[in-house]
């Protein structure tokens, strides 16, 4: 007897394929480019995708707060009288 | 596994931070691919991040170069100072570059990009960037090293090439991201340092991707290595050869062998690798496609017993069409031609 789950292989499959076009979309999101430009990932389960898009997340996360770290030891390390003219350039950086 | 994804794989890896091994599931991603997401990503960082770049590079204007060196060694890191010397003008950085201690700029390199910082890098003398990419070397910072490579003087590549050996030289190469680039420093090494390479990726198990690096070369350049090839031992010669059969790569393997010496020709043609009535059949498909009829008589002289056996098993002498184009373009005597085809037990044409 043929049952209709509402959930047969091919919704599952095509769910999975959702899913996957969602993580694509994110990691090119992430790094500013068209979805199109990454089609050769699809080769990757929707694991491995998120997998990848967290790397990314992650490594620009990091150089993130390695940049702001960065900027706020420079400016106590300048010399205190180009402290200010410093903070003028950097505006709400500094 | 994609052809070349593995070393892309090292490449994104080292731009995001991570062991290789943690991004090992992209092996079925292919290459190309993995190229672009790591350029978006080298990207991303600089146009998110480009105003505060700019920033910074102003503020560096204010205090002398070798107290700017000092500051930025101390407090602000190698990742962002490698990010802001791009954007400063090339004469203010190469100034504070030479007060920087090699060690630093060796913790930079993995966050300079090489478009941004080659006109600074051709300002500083030959001893600095030698220093720094011995440093990289001795970090195993191959794929630093290799990225770098369009951004050194060709002096300063020929004297570090000189201070290492075949193997640090082919891990270089295998990262080297411009064909162009890669043909520099194959223009740079002697014939004995081409053996060593040879040898090198035949016992270090680099020869996969050392024949995809022969893609990538000149038919001149990828004659010389090939002719080195032929120089090795017998046990080195054969895993070449396998490794070209394995990677279905005549086409680019034939028009490098079809210009070596008559005497080095039986050298790389009997090996066991190729005494295999299948790998004749795709040597003899590939060279009626790159049209080197003339060079199958030469191949054809030089084989032993054994792989003339093998040639005479092969598939492609029963076909009446295959046969018929040896007939016609191997050599200028049908009469000899057609001799060695009945003596080979080719199909009558």
């Amino acid at each position: 007897m043929d049952v209709d789950s509402g959930m047969g292989p091919a919704d599952g499959t095509s769910a999975l394929a959702g899913q996957n076009t969602e993580v694509v979309a994110s990691i090119a999101s992430r790094v500013g480019a068209e979805p199109e430009a990454f089609d050769g990932l699809s080769a990757l389960d929707t694991g491995q995708l998120w997998q990848l898009d967290a790397a990314i997340a992650l490594a620009l996360a990091v150089e993130e707060k390695n940049i702001e770290s960065g900027i706020a030891s420079a400016l106590e390390a300048l010399p205190w009288p180009v402290r200010g003219p410093a903070r003028a350039i950097l505006g709400e950086l500094a | 596994m994609h052809k070349g994804s593995r070393l892309e794989i090292a490449k994104l890896a080292q731009v995001l931070a991570v062991d290789p091994a943690q991004l090992a599931f992209l092996d079925s991603v292919p290459a190309v691919t993995i190229r672009s997401l790591r350029h978006e990503v080298e990207l991303t960082t600089y146009r998110r991040h480009e105003s505060r770049f700019d920033r910074l590079a102003a503020v560096s204007k204010l205090v002398p170069p070798s107290v700017l060196a000092a500051i930025v060694q101390k407090s602000m890191g190698a990742q962002l100072t490698a990010r802001v010397a791009g954007a400063m003008p090339v004469e203010d950085a190469v100034k504070v570059a030479r007060h920087l201690d090699p060690e630093f700029i060796a913790d930079m390199a993995p966050s300079l990009d090489p478009r941004r910082i080659g006109p600074i890098a051709a300002h500083l003398s030959d001893e600095l960037i030698v220093e720094v990419g011995r440093l990289l070397l001795r970090r195993r910072q191959y794929v630093t090293a290799g990225r770098l490579v369009p951004v050194i003087t060709l002096s300063a590549l020929e004297e570090l090439l000189g201070l290492i050996g075949g193997t640090e030289i082919l891990q270089i190469a295998l990262y080297v991201d411009d064909p162009k680039d890669l043909e520099r420093v194959v223009d740079l090494l002697g014939d004995d340092r081409i053996f060593d390479i040879v040898q090198a990726a035949a016992i270090n198990a680099h020869l996969d991707e050392a024949v995809m690096l022969l893609e990538a070369l000149s038919v001149r350049q990828a004659a010389r290595i090939i002719g080195q090839a032929a120089r090795q031992t017998d046990g080195v010669r054969n895993i070449v050869i396998d490794t070209v059969a394995r990677n279905h790569t005549w086409d680019v393997i034939l028009p490098a062998l079809a210009l070596q010496p008559a005497e080095l020709l039986p050298l790389l043609a009997n090996v066991p690798a190729t005494a295999d009535p299948v790998v004749m059949a795709e040597v003899l498909a590939c060279a009626r496609k790159l049209d080197l009829g003339p060079w199958l008589v030469l191949l054809m002289v030089s084989l032993d017993d054994v792989h003339i056996e093998a040639l005479s098993r092969c598939d492609a002498l029963q076909d009446p069409d295959r046969v018929g184009w040896l007939l016609e373009n191997v050599g200028t005597s049908r009469r000899l031609i057609r001799g060695m085809l009945r003596d080979l037990g080719a199909v009558a044409v």
